[in-house]
């Protein structure tokens, strides 16, 4: 067995002295940690272990000794108790690994010099960015994929659905409600399994690819100055490019962002200026044929996530977030270990997502069966027209309140048949991007940043989305661009 | 000692001191390795400090690296 690790004198005189008082008090004969463990933790301030343990009377002798043994030190304790096991850790290494001298510099380590270089490092993270995500995700997934699922949906699925609610039911809402235009299998499924899913599987896919080739630290430490700027750090870009997959899944991870201000920025900025991969690769795959479009749409959001996070990192009371990481070895990723991953990270958002789908069917036919329906749109139908868009667009934006990509969904409905101008597809698109993701991510960001933030939150971003859109219309018409 | 961001970069030395009164700070530093005695290689300033220490290799922005001081 090894011998106990010795720490300097002042700390071992303490821990003697915490012992003997640890033995006054009433610990149970099973508790998991030795009088020495406790005193170490003791000694470092752990705060839960103060809370855990009744020190009641003893408290002041406790404190008078941890005090004694710091005034005897020049450094702070835990600082000496690091310190000594550091050193012992590194004296154990020094004995038992040999390194053989290495030649040439290992593969690894040079990808990792290519990835971390300026002048070779951000060339390679625009290459990923345009490849990995706007290619495969954006092209692949929501282009060819899409098209291939939702023609199936069409030639084979919806066909005949229609005929046998047709048949089998007798009343035709009853018929409306599974079937035709907006029932939950022609409408709700539809949507879920042709046009987000295979976006879905190709972002998931990348992203676990990236995560498990330990790509994702130097993409944080590169990215690391710019997201300063606008209030958060390196550390931020992880859930930052996780909700170009799903905002929902993103906002809950901003739990391992360091201080609340950071958190808070990174959920408005997820909330407003980054949509989700079902949106964007949806938009993408409307805009691609005309570049103009495409570059205004990712102008305009890109200048609002820099501006908004410029200026609330300004008002926002509280420190600059600071950053630092661990750089793991790169390492080429087991194929089935990402297919395992991106398989469960897309159950996850299917079973989230379906029954939201679903739901939106049967609130759009109840809708629509009572009139209710026709009521909003024509509330929206005003605000539409001033955004310079056809009454038709109404009803997507009110898709949209449901889950931003379900409004995305309806718009490449429209735009199959031919309803907007290419300005009118620009403005609709900016507007439901700045939209609120979706319900659940509203629910999640109920419970990880509180009601107060939140609703503030949702009360910014639509007045705001479609403030944008109509000053991007003006824009466009005074500047006289036809896209 | 000299603080780890006036060091040029490949230059390397052991952790002399962490400084700084944030606890916080120097618990998640040292829940990296970083902690005086330990060898020590600057290999990049920019876009992030990037280090070795022992082991480990590290990115860190330059408030962090103003803390950390070496012994050449």
């Amino acid at each position: 067995m090894l011998s106990q690790l010795a720490y300097p004198e002042p700390i071992e005189g303490a821990i003697a002295k915490l012992e003997s008082l640890l033995s006054r008090l009433s610990l149970s004969q099973d508790y998991p940690l030795s009088r020495r463990s406790i005193a170490l933790l003791l000694l470092q301030k752990d705060p839960a272990l103060w809370q855990q343990l009744q020190i009641q009377e003893t408290e002041a002798e406790i404190k008078a000794a941890i005090a004694d043994a710091e005034s005897q030190l020049d450094e702070p304790l835990i600082t000496a108790i690091a310190k000594a096991r550091q050193q012992r850790a590194w004296a154990i290494e020094q004995t038992v690994l040999s390194e053989s001298s290495q030649g040439k510099t290992p593969l690894a380590e040079r990808l990792h010099q290519l990835t971390v270089n300026p002048w070779t490092g951000f060339p390679i993270l625009l290459a990923i960015l345009y490849y990995g995500i706007y290619k495969f995700v954006g092209e692949f997934g929501a282009g060819t994929m899409v098209d291939t699922i939702e023609t199936f949906f069409e030639t084979y699925i919806n066909p005949v659905v229609n005929q046998t609610a047709a048949v089998i039911l007798p009343w035709q809402p009853l018929q409306d409600l599974i079937a035709n235009d907006y029932g939950i299998i022609t409408l709700g499924i539809r949507y879920a399994v042709a046009i987000v899913l295979p976006v879905v599987a190709t972002f998931f896919f990348m992203f676990s690819f990236l995560e498990d080739s330990g790509y994702l630290p130097r993409l944080s430490l590169m990215l690391d100055n710019l997201f300063k700027a606008i209030g958060l750090s390196g550390r931020a870009v992880i859930p930052i490019v996780l909700g170009l997959g799903c905002d929902t899944m993103a906002t809950l991870v901003t739990r391992t962002l360091e201080t609340t201000r950071e958190r808070l920025i990174a959920t408005f900025l997820l909330s407003l200026a980054i949509p989700c991969a079902a949106q964007w690769g949806v938009i993408v795959g409307l805009l691609a044929q005309k570049p103009a479009a495409l570059l205004i749409w990712g102008g305009v959001i890109g200048a609002i996530f820099m501006i908004t996070g410029y200026l609330s990192a300004r008002m926002l009371p509280g420190n600059p977030a600071s950053f630092y990481m661990e750089i793991p070895p790169l390492r080429f990723p087991k194929l089935q270990n990402i297919l395992v991953k991106t398989y469960l990270r897309m159950k996850w958002y299917f079973l989230e997502i379906l029954p939201l789908f679903i739901w939106a069917s049967v609130i759009i036919w109840f809708g629509r069966l009572t009139g209710l329906f026709g009521w909003i749109i024509q509330g929206i139908e005003p605000i539409a027209l001033g955004l310079g868009l056809p009454r038709e667009a109404a009803p997507i934006f009110l898709y949209g309140f449901f889950r931003r990509d379900y409004g995305a969904a309806g718009l490449f409905d429209m735009q199959q048949e031919g309803i907007f101008t290419g300005n009118q597809l620009v403005v609709t698109a900016i507007v439901l991007t700045l939209f609120l993701p979706c319900i659940a991510q509203l629910q999640v960001m109920l419970k990880e940043r509180g009601a107060k933030v939140t609703w503030a939150i949702v009360a910014f971003i639509f007045p705001f989305a479609f403030f944008v859109g109509y000053l991007v219309n003006g824009l466009l018409n005074v500047l006289g661009v036809v896209i | 000692m000299i603080a780890l961001a006036s060091v040029k970069r490949g230059n390397s030395g052991t952790v002399a001191a962490l400084k700084t009164k944030d606890e916080m700070t120097l618990q998640k530093l040292m829940a990296m390795g970083i902690s005086p005695g330990m060898p020590i290689l600057l290999e990049q300033r920019f876009p992030s400090y990037i280090i070795k220490v022992g082991r480990t290799r590290a990115a860190l922005d330059r408030e962090m690296a103003k803390i950390i001081y070496l012994q050449r």
